[in-house]
């Protein structure tokens, strides 16, 4: 039996530990918004916050999670009020197909918690996910102008 | 082309009963609320059709974009008495960059439609001749009083009075393109609210009551079989309901099945865990010793000897043998999987007589058929809905997937939902197939081509077609560029058969062409000691149309494809000197009826990596109705055609795909992907196009250009990869 939080509900599994965090979210948890793509941390598709730090959920097994802070894209707003990354990704409009793109989101929000205000590089380093439509060149616009709005308050 | 549109809308209000309820068909209906469902006979698959469809309702119908909502519609066919099947209303999926074309007349013919019904019963309602109202953001205003009624009110009236009569639904006009007032302006994506939260339901989302999770251990061996199964580890992890071998499909041709054993349970993650328990021995079959490497020599084998003529104009040997100069040059392109975001995925519902499907879609015409084709169910027993879809890129043209989930469904007599893994993906694609292109073109003394033989060789599997010209479709086809502005002109095909399968991808001819075509170009240029934009726009010559008897066609405008040119060139400063290993290439396309012109910018280290720092691309899509798609589709097409051109390709060996996952089959990252990309609209023509594959051509042959001035080596096989290193 593990416990933990996901989006800060109290949750408990006594399931296969080897399950990943992934397929819990998806089928246990029915948060589909965390994508699966590659299951070998390779996409980013699946990227949710773990204690706050990035993770690709598909490596994450269940045995890990004890304890664990979850948030998935569906916790990441504070209720109706949408995440400055959130509100960014709209306003230049960065998605195409879109399924990449809570993972990217994840990612983002990730970033700009331990740097506000990051650069080209940075973004380089940081962002590692697959955007297979190729929307890196608004996806980049939506991360400096999301560290914008969080700045703006 | 389309069946029954635009008369099939009218013949279906007619035939929806008494009065108007709001329902006009399939396609558009009015709510209680005022707002405005777009019924879309085209998925969203990342190519902004869920956006500008309701832009073409709200533009015609008069109603503000915002309260137009967008449903997927259900698939509607119809039984002709001869047994045969057709859209009743109109075509349903996309493809060929030419789902916006299609619907252009069609849906704003409809929203016509509905704006004169609505008028009628306005007319009544406000005791004012039809001629003095206007429709405007969701009401009908009567420009004398003043008074104004909304749609859902007129709806609500005239739904207690019969369908008005409309003698000819051609006679009502369409709305004058000079008074657009929303076509041509830049909107947000429908729905991107829902993808930014995560709500966004794409098929992998999707779910039906009871439903049971399977995966399949398809084949790797193209063409392989199971020669014996051992699942004794598998039945003991907990969840798993059954395992079922899956034969080999008796029937030839599509849809190309894997033998393989399918392993069902109640969760995803228990049967994906049995799958890799199961102990399988695999059969090669006829692709036993097939490799990419081994297909290459023997294209190149086939390319001495004399092929078949796809196209002869003039006299090429002779032409060639009284030339100034010669100039030769091979280029080859590898094999390349589509690596959909979102994996191949299908729930099936087998009811007995009939079967339920959802799934994320990119042509539901080709799910229909290759579901009937595996269940033998009449095409009107099968019910697809179809979801939001993460990518297809010519992938979802085909229903391989859809058909697995069926038999499986019907089998077991269960909804079974079928998730295939992206090792699956990329094992079991249907590939761009491998070609090899040798051309020769002969120079004459002012510098100008007066010879072009160019010899295509392709490898694919085609086993439904033995037509020559057929199985080059997604290579080469015979109004190649730049037939009819050189004077001699052919070009010699060879095909091979081998068992890898193969079908279009993202712009499957261009894609190939631009990058064989227009690299020897900027070759020929630099032979001829031109620049190398000089010697298009003189190639091209005046402003004219040429025919173009293939997809896009019937005709082609050298002046548009030159004027794209101009405009990437000036944009993008071409002329202006380049630093010290740094580099500036051109190239231009014509795909599917728009033009292209890229010009790539790069810089290459002292070790030899490549960085693009720039791409500024121009294109001619004929009338654009969002701006905002335009763009976005370009930047992706831009981002794919250097993805692709930089690192990524499928090796064969031994009849089975070597690429497994993304560790190494590279997609480009965030990291690698151009800062800048500047998009120059033209509007040069009345038309509308797609924009979902114009970029991509361009793309290879401007990064190689640009490669060579940084380096002086010319990159005639694709990917580069480490090539500039060795």
């Amino acid at each position: 039996m593990v416990q933990f939080k996901v989006n800060g509900n109290e949750m408990r599994y006594d399931g296969d530990p080897d399950m990943p965090l992934l397929w819990y979210l998806r089928e246990d948890a029915g948060l589909k918004g965390t994508k699966f793509g590659c299951g070998i941390a390779q996409c980013g598709a699946c990227t949710v916050h773990f204690n706050g730090k990035a993770v690709r959920s598909c490596v994450v097994p269940m045995a890990v999670v004890d304890g664990a802070e979850i948030t998935t894209i569906e916790g990441l707003a504070a209720g109706d009020d949408l995440d400055p990354v959130q509100k960014a990704w709209i306003e230049i409009d960065a998605p195409q197909c879109g399924y990449c793109q809570t993972g990217q989101i994840m990612a983002t929000a990730a970033l700009l918690a331990s740097n506000p205000d990051p650069n080209d590089k940075d973004i380089d380093r940081a962002l590692t996910n697959i955007c297979r439509c190729g929307a890196y060149y608004r996806i980049r616009k939506a991360i400096h102008r999301a560290a914008e709005i969080k700045r703006e308050g | 082309m389309i069946a029954e549109t635009p008369l099939g809308y009218a013949r279906s209000l007619k035939n929806s009963g008494n009065g108007f309820l709001g329902d006009i068909g399939p396609y558009l209906r009015i709510e209680p609320d005022n707002t405005v469902i777009l019924g879309a006979p085209a998925p969203e698959i990342g190519t902004g059709m869920h956006t500008s469809l309701p832009m073409l309702i709200a533009e015609e119908i008069g109603a503000d974009f915002d309260t137009v909502a967008v449903r997927q519609m259900p698939i509607k066919l119809k039984r002709a008495p001869d047994g045969r099947y057709s859209w009743a209303y109109g075509v349903q999926g996309g493809g060929g960059s030419f789902t916006l074309r299609r619907n252009w007349s069609p849906v704003r013919r409809l929203a016509a439609v509905t704006r004169t019904v609505l008028m009628k019963a306005a007319s009544e309602a406000l005791d004012a001749p039809v001629t003095q109202l206007r429709a405007e953001n969701n009401f009908v205003i009567d420009e004398a009083s003043g008074r104004r009624i909304s749609f859902s009110d007129i709806a609500a009236l005239a739904s207690a009075s019969p369908f008005p009569e409309i003698a000819d639904e051609d006679d009502i006009p369409l709305k004058e393109p000079s008074g657009f007032t929303l076509i041509g302006q830049w909107r947000r994506s429908k729905g991107v609210e829902d993808v930014v939260t995560g709500r966004a339901v794409f098929g992998i989302d999707a779910e039906m009551p009871g439903m049971l999770h399977a995966v399949i251990a398809r084949c790797p061996y193209f063409d392989g079989d199971v020669l014996s199964v051992d699942d004794s580890e598998a039945r003991e992890v907990a969840g798993v309901k059954h395992i079922v071998k899956l034969d080999k499909p008796a029937h030839p041709g599509q849809p190309y099945l894997a033998a393989g054993v399918a392993v069902v349970a109640t969760k995803f993650w228990a049967a994906e865990k049995a799958r890799r328990l199961l102990n399988i021995e695999w059969s090669k079959g006829r692709g036993a010793g097939e490799s990419s490497e081994q297909i290459m020599a023997v294209l190149e084998e086939r390319q001495q000897q004399p092929g078949f003529n796809l196209v002869k104009d003039g006299d090429g040997a002779e032409a060639l043998a009284r030339a100034t100069a010669i100039h030769e040059a091979v280029y080859e392109l590898p094999i390349l999987t589509h690596a959909t975001m979102e994996p191949m995925n299908c729930i099936a519902h087998w009811k007995g007589e009939s079967i339920v499907l959802k799934a994320p879609c990119h042509n539901a015409g080709s799910v229909v058929g290759a579901v009937a084709r595996v269940t033998g169910l009449d095409m009107d027993a099968i019910h697809l809905e179809s979801t939001r879809t993460g990518g297809s890129f010519g992938r979802r043209l085909y229903a391989d997937w859809a058909a697995e989930a069926a038999i499986l469904s019907k089998q077991l007599n269960a909804p079974v939902k079928l998730v295939w893994t992206r090792e699956d993906d990329m094992a079991s694609d249907i590939y761009r197939p491998p070609s090899r292109h040798r051309l020769r073109a002969g120079l004459d003394s002012d510098g100008a081509i007066s010879a072009w033989s160019h010899s295509a060789a392709v490898a694919t599997r085609d086993e439904e077609s033995v037509d020559q010209v057929d199985r080059m479709q997604n290579t080469i086809w015979a109004d190649n560029f730049p037939r009819r502005l050189v004077e001699h002109f052919e070009i010699d095909a060879h095909h091979e058969t081998w068992m890898t399968l193969n079908g279009p991808w993202r712009a499957p001819m261009p894609a190939q062409q631009a990058f064989v075509v227009e690299s020897f170009i900027n070759e020929l240029a630099e032979k001829t000691g031109a620049d190398p934009l000089e010697f298009r726009l003189k190639l091209l010559g005046e402003p004219r149309d040429l025919p173009y008897e293939h997809w896009g066609g019937p005709t082609y405008n050298t002046g548009r494809w030159a004027g794209v040119l101009k405009k990437a060139a000036a944009a993008a400063g071409w002329g202006r000197k380049v630093k010290r290993r740094h580099g500036r290439g051109i190239a231009g396309y014509f795909t599917f009826g728009s033009y292209c012109a890229l010009v790539v910018d790069v810089e290459v280290s002292k070790n030899r990596d490549i960085r693009v720092t720039r791409v500024v691309a121009a294109a001619d899509a004929g009338r654009v109705v969002n701006p905002n798609g335009f763009r976005a589709q370009l930047e992706g097409g831009i981002m794919d055609g250097l993805s692709t051109a930089l690192r990524l390709k499928i090796d064969i060996e031994d009849g089975r795909a070597v690429q497994s996952n993304f560790h190494n089959y590279q997609v480009m990252r965030i990291a690698d992907a151009p800062p800048v990309i500047e998009t120059h609209m033209i509007e040069g023509g009345d038309n509308v196009h797609g924009t979902g594959e114009i970029g991509l051509p361009p793309v290879a042959p401007a990064l190689c250009a640009a490669l060579y001035q940084a380096t002086g080596k010319r990159i005639r096989k694709l990917p580069v990869g480490d090539q500039l290193k060795a």
